[in-house]
């Protein structure tokens, strides 16, 4: 597999999951010994059909859920989640936005710094201080029911930034969009994180989102997910929208497909895919 | 948007108001064209005047009864969030406490009051007993169901930003039930007057139950409707008014 040369310049890992298992009891496994890692400032996207407990891997990496087997470590400190967690290291944006009504944009994105002990004002200040990087200049006393679903988006976005300090993980933030705002999210998202830079993984079944946002594509296909199969996107930043149309950008698409087949195709001859896993 | 003119508030009011014009003029000319006795049902004007007539006494009785009403509807309130709090926080008391609480509402209310009079006798606390049997159940219940409703996504969110159990109910438990606690309020507040009516009737020596039934039983109609009239503005007016608080407090919100 060849690696993505910014990332081999930043060695350090952001999450490292290894051994991983789970499944709901009574039911079959979701994740069986599955292992990989993200390193640090890296934008990676998992692309997975619908049903393959992308959610749940999300609430695993949250904490939220406790693993059957296998550990997950964040940071180069390689703390176990449920301290990393209680930390208020991980952000966490869920598909639905989850914003308070009763708060205000300005109070709904500042939750994570109140939570930590912050000052109101301090922790208000430091929202409004981002807010016009977000697009969202002018929104802070507005409530949710006042906003677009693009806007909302955005306004979960900056409080899973400002909620955990290095790894984002975000769950088809923009599934629940059309396409217009859609695509007009993706480019806010690319901006946004060329700012700030942290490590993301990114959860979608949409190609394209994936291929124009990550660094590297995860592909799984089938439960029990044991590995991830992975394609380097070695497309320069920054990016734009416009981006899907380019050559590089549709025979990336090609591989990717092709990818996805294949590890449906490995997986139901059942062989062994050493060579999925990033390491 | 834009603020409605007060002549636009009127007429969009207007087939209310005519409505109660009309019904107000058959209460007034009905009765005696129907030939039905006054002492049954007194003419619109007999009741203003016994309203009037009797004002000072009718007064007394008022404060009487609205003190009895919003004494039991605090202790409701108070009663009916701590127990929903239990209910929510202890599986415990969710499987036992409240099924048990919502199986007593198939108790006839009415049945129970003449207890509350033997625990707590004649006198202030037999009526705020009354009140709480009428109230404290749609407050609890209600309030309940607002812990219940709480968005999870939005708990397990909190939670993975790091929040402490105390923050989990004080930032997302609590605000989230605030409807739900109004819903139970408003309806509380219309029916504890009704509550309070019935502890006096049981056996008391003031308030507006008491006046309506000692008039009653005199057989003057007037002054039995008289009472009923400042009743019915009572309960109306404890449920604007919470009304009222609960849109200055959730003012912003959408369902």
């Amino acid at each position: 597999m060849n690696v993505n040369q910014q990332a081999l310049s930043r060695p350090s890992m952001a999450l490292s999951v290894s051994g991983l298992a789970f499944g709901f009891p009574g039911e079959r496994l979701l994740f069986d010994n599955l292992s990989f890692e993200l390193r640090d400032g890296e934008f990676v996207s998992l692309l997975a059909a619908s049903g393959l407990g992308k959610t749940t891997l999300f609430r695993l990496l949250s904490g939220l859920l406790p693993a059957e087997r296998g550990t997950i470590r964040i940071g180069t400190d390689g703390m176990d989640i449920a301290h990393a967690a209680r930390d208020g290291r991980i952000g966490y944006m869920p598909q639905r936005d989850g914003l308070m009504p009763w708060r205000t944009v300005l109070d709904n994105a500042a939750i994570g710094l109140e939570l930590r002990g912050a000052p109101r004002k301090a922790a208000r200040s430091k929202v409004l201080e981002l807010l016009p990087s977000m697009g969202l200049a002018g929104t802070e006393r507005k409530y949710p029911h006042e906003l677009s679903g693009g806007m909302r988006q955005r306004v979960s976005f900056l409080r899973s930034l400002l909620g955990g300090g290095e790894l984002l993980l975000l769950d088809e933030p923009f599934g629940a969009l059309d396409a217009m705002t859609r695509a007009s999210m993706q480019d806010w998202l690319l901006h946004a994180w060329e700012q700030h830079r942290k490590t993301v993984l990114f959860v979608t079944h949409d190609v394209d989102e994936a291929l124009l946002l990550s660094d590297r594509v995860l592909v799984a296909s089938r439960t029990p997910v044991a590995s991830f199969r992975e394609l380097a996107v070695a497309l320069p930043r920054p990016r734009r929208h416009s981006l899907v149309m380019d050559p590089a950008f549709i025979e990336l698409k090609r591989q990717l497909l092709r990818l996805y087949e294949h590890a449906e195709q490995a997986e139901r001859n059942d062989v062994p895919e050493s060579e999925a896993h990033p390491r | 948007m834009k603020e409605k003119k007060p002549l636009e508030a009127l007429r969009s009011q207007l087939p209310l108001l005519v409505f109660a014009l009309l019904a107000a003029g058959i209460w007034e000319i009905g009765p005696p064209l129907a030939g039905m006795p006054h002492y049954i049902i007194p003419r619109l004007s007999d009741v203003l005047v016994a309203l009037w007539e009797d004002r000072l006494v009718l007064l007394r009785h008022f404060g009487v009864t609205l003190w009895e009403s919003v004494l039991g509807l605090a202790l409701s309130a108070l009663l009916g969030v701590l127990t929903a709090v239990w209910i929510d926080l202890s599986r415990l008391a969710e499987r036992t406490v409240f099924p048990v609480i919502v199986a007593s509402q198939t108790i006839p209310i009415v049945a129970i009051s003449p207890i509350m009079v033997m625990w707590f006798g004649y006198e202030l606390g037999s009526k705020v007993a009354v009140v709480m049997l009428f109230t404290f159940f749609p407050i609890a219940v209600n309030t309940s169901a607002g812990f219940r409703g709480a968005d999870p996504d939005t708990g397990d969110l909190l939670r993975t930003m790091g929040a402490s159990k105390p923050q989990l109910f004080l930032k997302w438990k609590l605000p989230s039930a605030m409807p739900g606690f109004f819903t139970g309020l408003k309806l509380g507040a219309a029916i504890s007057v009704g509550g309070a009516t019935l502890g006096e009737w049981l056996g008391g020596q003031s308030g507006l139950g008491m006046y309506t039934k000692r008039a009653s039983n005199m057989l003057s109609g007037d002054a039995v409707f008289a009472g009923v009239l400042l009743l019915s503005f009572m309960g109306i007016g404890l449920f604007v008014i919470v009304w009222w608080i609960e849109c200055m407090l959730l003012a912003h919100r959408r369902a």
